[in-house]
C-alpha cells in the first residue's frame, strides 16, 4: 500500500504534464466549440474523422477487463489475480473517455439530447447508447465489488492519511468488516456480474461495428463486422493490459507480484487474438477482392496502393504480423518484447479504425471526386488530450487504491478458496 | 398590391375552392394596357419522321424569328411491326414529345424566346436511325428593324414593344388528389381577350421544410396549356405555385393555389429495416436489456446487505473492530501483499 501513503515529485511532475495535455485539448474542443466543425478536417462527404476513430478504439480497448477479469473468473485461471484489477479499471476509464467521443463529434452537443427525447429505436446509434451506458454501469459495478475488501483494508490499516482518505476508505468500504455474511453476498455479487458482464460487453462492440454495418456503404456493409469488431476489442484490450502491467509492475515494483509468467499467459492470448484478427481480415478484404465491384476496388485500391496505403500496410504489418513473429519466437518472447508487440499492437490497430471510418466515407456514393480529410490541429489536440486523461484517470486511481488486488491475491498465495471462496485450490500468483 | 396581400388573397380564394374544382385563376391587374400588341406570328411546321431522318434526310434547317409561337407536328413515317420510339427534343428550350409505331404524331410548341441555332434531335439512343435524327437546326434570329430614314435629331423616340396585357393564369388540380397516386397539374394562360399564349414554360413549385421546391415545368401549347405529371409523396395541406417567369412583350404571372392531399386508400411499401416483426424485436430486446438491469439491481441489492449486515465475528477471528482490523480482508495473511505494494 506504499503508492498509497507516499508520493514522490515524479507523480506530481507527471500528473501535471498529463493534466496540461488535458487543459491543451479542453481548449481546443472550446475553439471547435465556438467556432463550429469548420475547426475540424471534417466536411460533406467526410463527415466522420479521428473522432469515430477514436470512439471505436476506446470502445476496444474497454473489452480488457471483460476478458482478464470476467472469463478468467469464470473459468477460475488462478494467474488471473494480480492483473484483474488493472483490467477492470481500463474497461470503466476507457469507457469514460470513449463514451465522450460521440458527443465530441457533434458540433453543437447539447444535440445529444435529441436522441434521448427523440431517438428511434430503430437507429444503431440508440442501441449504441443503450448498450455503452450499459455496459459502463456494470462495468463500474464490477470494478467495485472486488474493491469493498480492499478499501475496508485501506480504512483499518492507512496510518497518518489525509481525512477526505479516510472518510472515501469509510463509506466504499460499506462497513465491511469480513463477515460470514458479507462474504457470501460479496461472493455471490462479484459471480453474478462476472457472468452477465461478459454478453453486455460483447454486446457493445457488437453494436458498435453495427453503426457502421447497417449501412449501405462500400467497405461498412459485412456481416462479420460484429465478431470482427469484438476479437480486435479484445486484441486491443490485452495489448493494453500488458503496457499497463508492464508500467505498473516498474513504477511501483510489482516483480514479485506480476511475474514473467503472467505476461506470457496474456502474451499467448494476445497470439491467438492476433491469429483470429488476421482470418478475419483476410475474410473481409478477400471477400470484396473477390466480387470486384467498381465501388469495392475502388476502395481497396485506395486502401492497398492509394492515399491511405501507408495506414493500411502499417497495420498489417507493424499491427499484425511483427508482433505475431515476436511472440511466436521464444527468444523474442521475453517482457519487453511483449510490451514493444503490445505497443505495436495498439497504434496499429487505431490506424486500422481510421483507415475503416475514413476511406469508405471519401469514397463516394455518386459519381463524384473522392472527398478530402486530414485532422487538423484541434482533432490531434483533442485526441492527444483523452490519452493523456486515459493515463491521468489510470494514474489517479492508482493513487487512492491499489492496482493490485490485496485479498485475491493473497487468497491465492494462501491456496485458499478463490473469487471469495468456492472450494478451487491456486496459488501461483 | 403587394405580394403578401396577393398571397392571402389567393389563400381565400384557395380555401373557397372544393376538391371537385381545384382550379384557380390569376389576372394580373398590374399590367397596363397596352397599346399595341407583340408583332409576332404562329410557325405551324410538319416534319416526317422515320429512319432516314428528318423528312427522310439527315440535314434540315428552318429559321423562325425571335417571339414566334413554334409548333412543329411530327409525324411517324416508317413501318415497323415491333416498337421504334424517338423521343425527339428541341435542345435550348427543353420541350420534347414521342413519335412511333404506338404515337404516330405529337406536336412540340414553344415560343422562340431566345436567338441562336437550336437543334432538334432524337434522345432515344437505341432505336432504329438515330443517328440519323441528329441534323435538324432550328435558328431563330431576331426580327428585322424597320428600314427607313433616320429619325431627325430632337425627334422623339419610337415607342418599345408593349407587353400583352392583362394575362389570365390558372391552375387545375383532378377532383381528388390522393398521396402516391400520379395526377396531372395544368396550368392555362390566356390574354386579355381570351387568346391562348402558347409556347411558353411554365415552372410548378409546391412548399416544403426548406421553402419553395421546383417539382418541374412544362411548355403551353396551342391551347395556352402546360401539363405536369406529378406524384404527391403526402398527405396534407400544401400551397403549389405555377410560375410564368415572363418574356419579351409578356409580364411574369403566377398562381398559388392551395390544395388538399389525401391519404392514401392503399397501404405504401414500408421500408423499415425490420419488416413486420418491429414490435416483437422491440419487445425481445428490450426484455433483454430489462434483464441486465435487473440484474444489477439484483448485485446492488447484495451491495445493501453488505452495507446493512452485521458485523459478527468471522472464521478468520476478527472481532470487527476497525483498529485491529487487517484480516477484514478475506483470506488475507498478515500484510504479505501491503509490504511490496
Amino acid at each position: 500500500m506504499l503508492p498509497l501513503q507516499k508520493t514522490g515529485v515524479n507523480f506530481y511532475l507527471f500528473v501535471a504534464a498529463l493534466a496540461a495535455i488535458v487543459g491543451w485539448g479542453l481548449y481546443a474542443y472550446s475553439t471547435q466549440l465556438k467556432d463550429g466543425l469548420a475547426t475540424t478536417g471534417m466536411r460533406d462527404l467526410v463527415s466522420w474523422g479521428v473522432y469515430i476513430s477514436n470512439f471505436v478504439f476506446f470502445i476496444g480497448i474497454s473489452h480488457a477487463g471483460t476478458l482478464i477479469s470476467a472469463i478468467l473468473r469464470v473459468t477460475n485461471a488462478d494467474w488471473r489475480r494480480p492483473v484483474t484489477r488493472m483490467a477492470e479499471a481500463i474497461t470503466v476509464m476507457a469507457l469514460m473517455i470513449g463514451a465522450l467521443f460521440p458527443i465530441i463529434d457533434l458540433g453543437r452537443p447539447e444535440r445529444m439530447l435529441n436522441l434521448l427525447m427523440y431517438g428511434r429505436i430503430d437507429s444503431p446509434i440508440v442501441w449504441d447508447l443503450i448498450s455503452i451506458s450499459t455496459y459502463l454501469t456494470g462495468s463500474m459495478i464490477y470494478l467495485y465489488l472486488p474493491l469493498i475488501p480492499d478499501i475496508a483494508h485501506y480504512r483499518d490499516n492507512l496510518q497518518n492519511t489525509s481525512w477526505w482518505r479516510k472518510r472515501l476508505y469509510r463509506i466504499l468500504s460499506l462497513g465491511w468488516k469480513g463477515t460470514e455474511e458479507q462474504k457470501k453476498n460479496l461472493e455471490r455479487g462479484i459471480s453474478v456480474m462476472a457472468i452477465i458482464i461478459i454478453p453486455v460487453a460483447v454486446s457493445v462492440h457488437t453494436v458498435v461495428s453495427w453503426i457502421f454495418g447497417m449501412t449501405l456503404r462500400v467497405g461498412w456493409r459485412s456481416s462479420i463486422f460484429g465478431p470482427y469488431f469484438v476479437v480486435g476489442a479484445i486484441f486491443t484490450g490485452i495489448a493494453s493490459i500488458i503496457v499497463a502491467m508492464a508500467a505498473f509492475r516498474k513504477i511501483y515494483h510489482l516483480e514479485s507480484y506480476i511475474t514473467y509468467q503472467h505476461f506470457k499467459n496474456l502474451g499467448l492470448l494476445l497470439l491467438v487474438l492476433d491469429i483470429a484478427y488476421i482470418y478475419f481480415t483476410i475474410n473481409e478484404y478477400l471477400t470484396a477482392l473477390y466480387n470486384a465491384t467498381d465501388s469495392e476496388l475502388h476502395l481497396l485500391s485506395a486502401l492497398i496502393f492509394g492515399p491511405y496505403s501507408l495506414d493500411f500496410w502499417f497495420f498489417a504489418v507493424g499491427g499484425l504480423i511483427i508482433p505475431a513473429v515476436i511472440i511466436a519466437v521464444p527468444a523474442t518472447r521475453t517482457i519487453g518484447g511483449l510490451v514493444i508487440a503490445s505497443i505495436l499492437v495498439n497504434i496499429a490497430l487505431w490506424f486500422k479504425r481510421y483507415v475503416i471510418v475514413i476511406p469508405t466515407m471519401a469514397n463516394p456514393q455518386l459519381p463524384i471526386g473522392w472527398g478530402q480529410y486530414a485532422p487538423t490541429w484541434v482533432e490531434w489536440s483533442i485526441t492527444a488530450a483523452s490519452i493523456a486523461g486515459f493515463i491521468l484517470l489510470f494514474t489517479v486511481f492508482s493513487k487512492v487504491f491499489t492496482i493490485v488486488s490485496i485479498w485475491e491475491v493473497s487468497e491465492g498465495a494462501e491456496g485458499q478458496p478463490n473469487a471469495v471462496g468456492k472450494g478451487h485450490k491456486g496459488g501461483n500468483a | 398590391m403587394s405580394r403578401a396581400t396577393r398571397t392571402l388573397l389567393l389563400f381565400i380564394l384557395a380555401s373557397s375552392l372544393t376538391l371537385g374544382s381545384s382550379q384557380l385563376q390569376l389576372v394580373n391587374p398590374m399590367l397596363p394596357m397596352a397599346e399595341a400588341q407583340a408583332a409576332t406570328q404562329a410557325k405551324n411546321l410538319v416534319f416526317l419522321v422515320s429512319a432516314e431522318g428528318f423528312n427522310k434526310t439527315k440535314d434540315l434547317s428552318i429559321t423562325v424569328n425571335e417571339g414566334d409561337l413554334v409548333q412543329i407536328k411530327l409525324v411517324y413515317d416508317d413501318d415497323y411491326i415491333g416498337d421504334n420510339p424517338h423521343t425527339i427534343r428541341v435542345q435550348g428550350y427543353g420541350v420534347e414529345g414521342t413519335v412511333g409505331p404506338k404515337q404516330r404524331e405529337v406536336t412540340l410548341t414553344f415560343r422562340a424566346t431566345e436567338t441562336g441555332s437550336f437543334k432538334v434531335v432524337c434522345g432515344n439512343e437505341t432505336c432504329e436511325g438515330h443517328e440519323n435524327l441528329q441534323g435538324f437546326v432550328i435558328e431563330v434570329k431576331a426580327p428585322d428593324k424597320p428600314t427607313g430614314a433616320k429619325p431627325e435629331p430632337g425627334a422623339p423616340e419610337l415607342q418599345k414593344p408593349a407587353v400583352r396585357p392583362n394575362l389570365a393564369f390558372s391552375v387545375s388540380f383532378p377532383k381528388i388528389i390522393r398521396q402516391g397516386y400520379a395526377l396531372a397539374i395544368q396550368a392555362k394562360m390566356l390574354d386579355s381577350e381570351g387568346t391562348p399564349i402558347a409556347g411558353f414554360p411554365i415552372t410548378f413549385y409546391t412548399n416544403s421544410t426548406w421553402g419553395p421546391v421546383k417539382i418541374g415545368s412544362a411548355y403551353a401549347n396551342a391551347s395556352g396549356v402546360a401539363v405536369l405529371a406529378y406524384t404527391p409523396a403526402r398527405e396534407g395541406v400544401f400551397q403549389f405555385a405555377a410560375r410564368f417567369e415572363g418574356a419579351k412583350g409578356f409580364e411574369a404571372a403566377s398562381a398559388e393555389p392551395v390544395i388538399k392531399i389525401l391519404p392514401s386508400l392503399t397501404t405504401l411499401p414500408d421500408n423499415e429495416p425490420i419488416l413486420g416483426i418491429k414490435g416483437s424485436v422491440v419487445a425481445m430486446v428490450g426484455l433483454v436489456i430489462a434483464s441486465v438491469w435487473a440484474t444489477y439491481a439484483y448485485v446492488l441489492s447484495r451491495l445493501f446487505r453488505i452495507a446493512t449486515a452485521k458485523t459478527t465475528p468471522t472464521q478468520h477471528g476478527e472481532s470487527g473492530k476497525p483498529s485491529e482490523g487487517r484480516t477484514t480482508v478475506p483470506g488475507i495473511r498478515a500484510g504479505r501483499l501491503e509490504e511490496a505494494s
